[in-house]
């Protein structure tokens, strides 16, 4: 039978159904007869759809600009040159 | 107050076709994200560097971009790729020191007894949904400056997984953790923000 820290340790896997679904029933007679855990599974819940309302800060436009003109630069200067009539000597 | 959203969203056309425009509000939204991962792999040092390399290759690969996978699981990819491979060249490896930290040190205190049982539970929460726990702006600040000092794998795997969806299998492939590693990181994360939120609303206090 599960204790509760066996429980606790694997609240995640629980949540996000990565038990076998032997560990799986085991979790479920568990949650069926403690409130406790019952309650820890809920506030896990809870929490990692906290999380998944977050949102992490948009970079500042100039942030950002320094960033994309360094892109641009640094792509064209890796830029393959053209070879063309341009370059090639005339007969 | 810290903006989150970007008002117009590029398209995938645009950014195929280079639009500049396009381009920034993709850089404006993802930087943070990935310098977040960055960090995970190569440390404070050089994620800077790596994260712009990680641009770089980007910018210059959107247009071959196939959509045969979302286009920020392509560009998460990318980054991690472009971090891992910086460590190969300076001969480094990640650290996993955080898996050293204890159950107890994650939900706080002495919890369970020495029969495996709960002798300090959590209490009941009033607020029943996310959105009514966010709307303490306390809390909130709460919540957000624990996560700003997660340490950084455990910060990488909650981003990918719970903010950006990533699916399990893909995460151990972008940081080359194993799934077991990877389950732990983010439980650890978890329940580190459980018991902040579980602090506050027991106390008031962050």
């Amino acid at each position: 039978m599960l204790k509760c820290r066996d429980v606790a340790m694997q609240g995640s896997n629980y949540l996000d159904k990565r038990l076998s679904c032997r560990q799986a029933f085991n979790v479920n007679m568990h949650l069926l007869m403690c409130k406790h855990c019952r309650r820890f599974i809920r506030h896990l819940s809870l929490t990692a759809k906290v999380v998944s309302l977050h949102r992490f800060p948009v970079t500042s436009t100039p942030e950002a600009d320094e960033i994309v003109n360094a892109v641009i630069s640094e792509t064209l200067n890796r830029a393959p040159r053209p070879v063309g009539n341009e370059y090639s000597r005339k007969p | 107050m810290t903006e989150t959203t970007l008002d117009l969203p590029p398209t995938f056309s645009q950014l195929k076709n280079h639009d500049r425009q396009a381009f920034t509000q993709l850089v404006r939204c993802y930087h943070q994200h990935f310098m977040v991962i960055a960090r995970s792999i190569v440390g404070d040092g050089v994620a800077d560097e790596v994260v712009q390399e990680a641009w770089v290759s980007i910018y210059t690969a959107l247009p071959d971009f196939e959509e045969r996978s979302s286009l920020k699981s392509w560009m998460y990819t990318i980054v991690s790729n472009e971090a891992k491979s910086r460590l190969r060249k300076e001969k480094r490896q990640t650290s996993l020191d955080e898996l050293d930290i204890s159950l107890d040190d994650c939900i706080g205190g002495d919890r369970f007894d020495s029969s495996g049982n709960w002798s300090a539970p959590f209490g009941h929460w009033h607020s029943a949904s996310p959105e009514c726990l966010l709307e303490e702006a306390d809390l909130h600040h709460c919540i957000e400056k624990t996560m700003a000092l997660l340490p950084p794998m455990q910060k990488t795997v909650l981003l990918l997984r719970d903010i950006e969806q990533q699916r399990i299998p893909d995460i151990c492939k972008m940081l080359s953790l194993s799934n077991s590693n990877t389950s732990v990181l983010l439980h650890r994360a978890r329940l580190k923000l459980m018991q902040v939120i579980n602090h506050y609303l027991e106390t008031g206090q962050c």
